[in-house]
C-alpha cells in the first residue's frame, strides 16, 4: 500500500475511522532519521497489504503531535480502531520495528 | 532463488558507491541492510571534506547515496545478511527471511563504535552513556556531560558538547591527544571545558540513569566520582565482521583482510570501506573502495 500523506485535516477519516491499523509516522523536514526511516516504511508498505501507513508533518500539524505526546521525531503510532495502541519513538531496524509492533 | 549478478552487504558509503557502479555497469546487484541505510556517516551534522561537495549533512549525503543506487537500478532490501554459504562456482547469501544467489560479493559491513568496557554500560546506553555526541547530545543540554577519548572524535564531540551543557569533561588515558592540536586550543580556551589527561573512567554510577562516573588519576594514583549525566565513548572503532568470521583472513583487529584492489583471501568476495583493513577510513576513501570493488566483482560475475 502506498504511503499517504495526511495532515489534520485528514486525519479523522484516514486514521481513526480506519477499519485497518495505521501506522502513523510523526516526521519533521528536518529530522535526519526522518528521512533514514522513510527507505523502511516504503520497504513495509510494500510488503504488508493490511497495514496503512500515513506521514504526518508535526511542523503542519503541531497540535496532533501535542494530542499523541509526540516530544521526538520520528515518532512512529500504531492506531487500532480509532486507539492509539503502541509508539516508537527513534530510527530503529525494519527488524525491530515490526517485531515492537507484534506486525 | 533469487539470481543476482553482485551481492553487497552493508548499505553505508562502501555498499551504496560499489551498488552504484555495479548497476550502472548492468549487473544485477542487491544490496541487503540490517539496519538503516548510511552508515556512520548519518551521525555527521555536517560533511565538509568530501573532494567537490562543500557541505552537506551526513543524513542528505546517505539519502542521496542511496537514491543514486536505487535510481541506478540496484535493489536495496533492509534485511539483515546472516550467513555466506559457496556453491560451486556461486556464493549464497542467506538472510533470515531467504536466500540470495550471486556470482560475487562485496563485503561493506562497515565499523561500529568500541565500547569502553565497563560494568553495566550495555544497560545505561540510552541512559546516560552514548557513543555519539551529533545524535544524542542535544538531550543534556544545560547538563554536565563527559568525553572519554583521545583522537579526532573525542575532541570534536567535547567541542559540540561544549556549545550547550553546562560543562563537559574531556577525560583521556594518556597524558597528550592524538587529534589536532588546534582543536586541543579551542577545548582550552573554553571556560565550561576541563580536560582531565592520564585518567580513565573506572565505574558507572546510578541506578536507571546515569548520575555520575568513577574516575582515576593513573599518575596521582587518585580516584573520585564526577557527577555528570551523559557519558560520551569515543575511544575508536571495532570491524563488523562476525559474519565471515569463518570464510575469509581477518586481521588481529578483526579487519578483513584485503589490499588496495579489495580482494579478499576467497575468490570472488572483496571487501570495502571501513571493514577492511587500511590506513585511512574517509568518507572519500569508502567511495573509492565501493568503486574498486564494484569494478572487480563486475569482471566475474
Amino acid at each position: 500500500m502506498e504511503i499517504k500523506v495526511i495532515t489534520k485535516e485528514t486525519f479523522e477519516t484516514e486514521v481513526l475511522q480506519a477499519k485497518e491499523p495505521v501506522l502513523v509516522d510523526f516526521f519533521a523536514e528536518w529530522c535526519g532519521p526522518c528521512k533514514m526511516l522513510a527507505p523502511i516504511l516504503h520497504e513495509i508498505a510494500e510488503e504488508k497489504s493490511d497495514l496503512k501507513i500515513c506521514k504526518l508533518d508535526i511542523d503542519q500539524n503541531v497540535d496532533l503531535a501535542l494530542e499523541y505526546g509526540v516530544q521526538a521525531v520520528p515518532t512512529m503510532i500504531l492506531f487500532r480502531q480509532g486507539e492509539a495502541a503502541q509508539k516508537i519513538v527513534g530510527l530503529c531496524s525494519k527488524d525491530e520495528l515490526l517485531q515492537q509492533l507484534s506486525l | 532463488m533469487e539470481q543476482y549478478d553482485v551481492i553487497i552487504i552493508g548499505a553505508g558509503t562502501a555498499g551504496l558507491s560499489a551498488a552504484i557502479y555495479a548497476a550502472r555497469s548492468g549487473k544485477r546487484t542487491l544490496v541487503l541492510e540490517g539496519k538503516s541505510c548510511g552508515g556512520q556517516i548519518i551521525n555527521a551534522k555536517a560533511v565538509v571534506n568530501y573532494p567537490g561537495i562543500k557541505q552537506i549533512s551526513g543524513v542528505d549525503f546517505a539519502m542521496g547515496l542511496y537514491e543514486q543506487a536505487v535510481e541506478a537500478g540496484a535493489k536495496v532490501l533492509f534485511q539483515k545478511a546472516v550467513r555466506i554459504e559457496l556453491a560451486d562456482s556461486k556464493k549464497i547469501v542467506a538472510t533470515a527471511k531467504q536466500n540470495y544467489a550471486c556470482g560475487a560479493v562485496i563485503l561493506a559491513m562497515g565499523a561500529k563504535n568500541r565500547p569502553l568496557g565497563l560494568e553495566r554500560e550495555a544497560e545505561l546506553t540510552g541512559s546516560g552513556v552514548s557513543y555519539c555526541a551529533t545524535c544524542d547530545g542535544a538531550f543534556y543540554k544545560g547538563k554536565k556531560t563527559a568525553v572519554v577519548g583521545g583522537g579526532n572524535t573525542a575532541l570534536e564531540d567535547a567541542l559540540v558538547l561544549s556549545e550547550y551543557c553546562q560543562k563537559v569533561t574531556l577525560i583521556h588515558r594518556r597524558d597528550s591527544f592524538r587529534g589536532e592540536w588546534q582543536t586541543v586550543q579551542e577545548l582550552k580556551e573554553r571556560s565550561n571545558v576541563e580536560i582531565l589527561t592520564d585518567t580513565v573512567v573506572t565505574a558507572l554510577e546510578g541506578d536507571r540513569q546515569l548520575t555520575g562516573i568513577r574516575v582515576r588519576n593513573l599518575k596521582q594514583e587518585k580516584e573520585w566520582v564526577l557527577p555528570v549525566h551523559g557519558l560520551f565513548a569515543a575511544v575508536g572503532q571495532t570491524p563488523q565482521s562476525e559474519l565471515v568470521r569463518d570464510l575469509v583472513e581477518l586481521d588481529d583487529y578483526g579487519y578483513i583482510k584485503a589490499d588496495e584492489s579489495c580482494r579478499t583471501s576467497l575468490p570472488g568476495i572483496f571487501a570495502a570501506g571501513d571493514c577492511r583493513t587500511k590506513e585511512i577510513r574517509q568518507l572519500a576513501t569508502a567511495a573509492a573502495d565501493g568503486v574498486t570493488a564494484a569494478l572487480a566483482a563486475c569482471q566475474l560475475a
